[in-house]
């Protein structure tokens, strides 16, 4: 205790040079947390503008691919139906059937024809435009010259 | 309120001095001079004789007070200067015992001791002066008196009852370097003082020729202390010279006035008491008693153990400098605002920037729309795109189907018929069978227009990319009507 009453104005001296050390290092701490929160910041934003560049490739080839899908269930009918008449094939049934999936509703056209081969070619390319399935096909030789009998299992998609 | 009376008593080789002091006035005294015979016997402390002499002087003082303040020979003690490095005070005490042990023939705890020093900062040492007593021969003393049913209460070597008396009279003595020589007809010291401590210490005998002070051997014992001091102590240098006797000697002061080339000044008791009867054992007995009013800044021996012979010093410190601590405080508060606005204002400028690129990466852009949704979000909206465009992809058709036909009718050799063709989509593959016939020349020719049909097939860029394997599973020849006809099934997987 001595030594300290005699060494009293250095021990004091001690003391306020140890608190302001404290402190001073408490204000230089917290600068360099919000230092670093801001570099975490820049670093999030240019995250963000990697996966929004991203993003929107992404939406750009999407729209791309839905240009050619359906918009309504009942028009994936109504093109079969017209480009089939299009390209002159006898129709002779035309059955549909739908399936709803978590993206998208697929329409499954049935479709009994008679054409020639030319006229067959010619429907397949006009559906082309569109995006659909040829899922079956069967060709069978005609009793009609020049004719075939077509039955084709068409799958068109509509995207909710 | 009456003055306190005190009892000195000077124990000398020789004699005992005695006084009764009020303040620095001698109120009684008595002294007692052994006798020839006694002095050649060499009386012991302990000698009952001692006693009695002592019971002498005490009684002639006619008093009752019962403490005692005790002159002891300078002979009885021993005196050394140390010079040392500077040491603290805890350091100090272990550094003499450990130190002194050189210059005594015995143990440093059979002393009952004490010491003083003075620093030298510039020379970066100390020097020391020691003081000490065998403890056995105090307490014999006290025991003395004990038995007078006296105490001693304090005690110490003659030399400085001598300096107190003299500097209780001589107000401008100069108490730094100077010397006494203490002179009585059978007895002398020679003391030394070195800024206020002792530095030198000798008793010296007074030789005799025909009953008379020889004084010239007298005079070579002085020089040749001189001549130690000088030797041991080249430091040091002294100021003034007294002579402390009963009487005048011219033929010392003289000698010594030549020998140190200085001014002797020669002081008697009478000069100091005014009185005739006083003698220079009174004088030093005196001087124990003014132990309290001219302290002589050394501290006493007192007949104590020694872990409390040793007083403490009362700790001496500067008050606390409570300007300098404020200048400080201000100064440090100070820069702790000037260091915390440059780091805020740093902080803000990066705040600042960042928001400036943020902008500049989602204001005025096509990113603009994703500027408030946060990175998990973006990421859960760019998963669920990527999914989404990964059944778009998987919902769309990557094959053209309608090219296969087109080859077919490419391929088609003259004289085949097909009868049928059929075509299924699975797991995002293609397969296809072709079923039909021919009808040529010859069932060799037919089967070799069925492997070019094929053949055209498998080397086609086209149905190699969306057929892996094309065989011709089924060839056989039949009857149409009246002609052979070789029927055929190849099959595209």
């Amino acid at each position: 205790m001595d030594i300290i009453f005699k060494y009293k104005n250095l021990f004091v001296l001690i003391v306020i040079i140890l608190f302001f050390a404290f402190i001073f290092n408490k204000v230089y701490n917290s600068y360099q947390i919000k230092s670093e929160n801001i570099k975490n910041i820049k670093d999030i934003v240019d995250n963000k503008k990697i996966i929004a560049e991203k993003l929107l490739d992404i939406r750009n080839k999407k729209n791309i691919i839905l240009e050619k899908f359906f918009k309504d269930p009942l028009e994936v009918k109504k093109y079969i139906e017209d480009k089939a008449r299009e390209s002159f094939l006898d129709i002779d049934s035309v059955k549909i059937d739908r399936r709803d999936e978590e993206f998208f509703l697929e329409i499954t056209v049935n479709l009994l024809a008679k054409s020639s081969y030319k006229n067959f070619l010619n429907f397949l390319r006009k559906i082309e435009d569109k995006n659909i399935i040829i899922e079956r096909l069967y060709l069978k030789k005609s009793d009609d010259p020049g004719k075939i009998n077509e039955e084709i299992l068409l799958k068109g998609y509509i995207v909710k | 309120m009456p003055k306190e009376k005190k009892i000195g008593i000077y124990l000398g080789v020789s004699s005992i001095g005695g006084v009764l002091a009020e303040d620095k006035k001698i109120v009684a005294s008595s002294r007692f001079d052994f006798a020839e015979e006694d002095k050649k016997s060499q009386i012991s402390l302990d000698d009952v004789r001692l006693e009695a002499a002592i019971n002498k002087v005490l009684r002639e003082l006619f008093t009752e007070e019962k403490t005692i303040y005790l002159s002891l020979s300078d002979k009885d003690f021993i005196f050394r200067s140390l010079d040392m490095p500077i040491l603290s005070k805890k350091e100090i005490e272990p550094s003499i015992a450990y130190q002194i042990q050189d210059y005594i023939p015995f143990k440093i705890e059979e002393l009952s001791w004490a010491y003083n020093y003075n620093i030298f900062k510039k020379e970066k040492k100390m020097n020391l002066s020691f003081i000490g007593i065998k403890t056995q021969n105090i307490e014999k003393i006290k025991k003395i008196f004990s038995n007078l049913e006296k105490e001693v209460v304090f005690f110490e070597p003659a030399s400085l009852s001598l300096l107190k008396v003299l500097k209780s009279v001589k107000k401008n003595l100069n108490v730094s370097n100077f010397a006494i020589l203490d002179l009585k007809e059978n007895e002398g010291y020679l003391t030394l003082f070195f800024n206020g401590l002792v530095l030198f210490n000798r008793y010296l005998i007074i030789p005799k020729k025909d009953n008379k002070i020889d004084f010239e051997k007298f005079n070579d014992s002085v020089r040749l202390s001189l001549q130690y001091v000088k030797r041991e102590f080249s430091f040091y240098e002294i100021g003034n010279f007294i002579l402390f006797s009963d009487k005048n000697y011219p033929e010392i002061s003289s000698y010594l006035k030549e020998e140190l080339q200085k001014e002797i000044e020669v002081i008697t008791p009478f000069d100091i008491t005014k009185i005739s009867s006083i003698d220079i054992d009174n004088i030093k007995a005196l001087g124990s008693t003014l132990k309290d009013k001219y302290s002589y800044n050394f501290k006493s021996v007192k007949a104590e153990p020694l872990e409390k012979k040793i007083s403490k010093e009362p700790v001496s410190s500067a008050p606390l400098n409570i300007p300098l601590f404020i200048t400080i405080i201000l100064i440090g508060v100070f820069l702790l605002i000037v260091m915390f606005a440059i780091l805020e204002s740093k902080t803000f400028t990066e705040r600042v920037n960042i928001k400036k690129y943020e902008d500049s990466v989602f204001d005025f852009s096509s990113l603009s729309e994703f500027k408030k949704n946060s990175l998990d979000e973006l990421n859960g909206i760019y998963n669920k795109e990527e999914n989404k465009l990964k059944v778009l992809e998987k919902l769309s058709p990557k094959i053209n189907i309608k090219e296969f036909f087109v080859k077919i009718a490419t391929f088609l050799p003259e004289g085949f018929t097909l009868e049928s063709i059929e075509l299924n989509y699975t797991q995002e593959k293609y397969t296809a069978t072709i079923y039909g016939y021919c009808y040529l020349s010859s069932p060799e020719e037919e089967a070799k227009k069925i492997d070019e049909f094929i053949f055209n097939f498998k080397k086609d860029d086209y149905t190699k990319k969306v057929f892996k394997n094309i065989d011709l599973v089924y060839l056989n020849r039949r009857p149409i009507g009246k002609l052979e006809v070789s029927y055929f099934l190849i099959k595209f997987e």
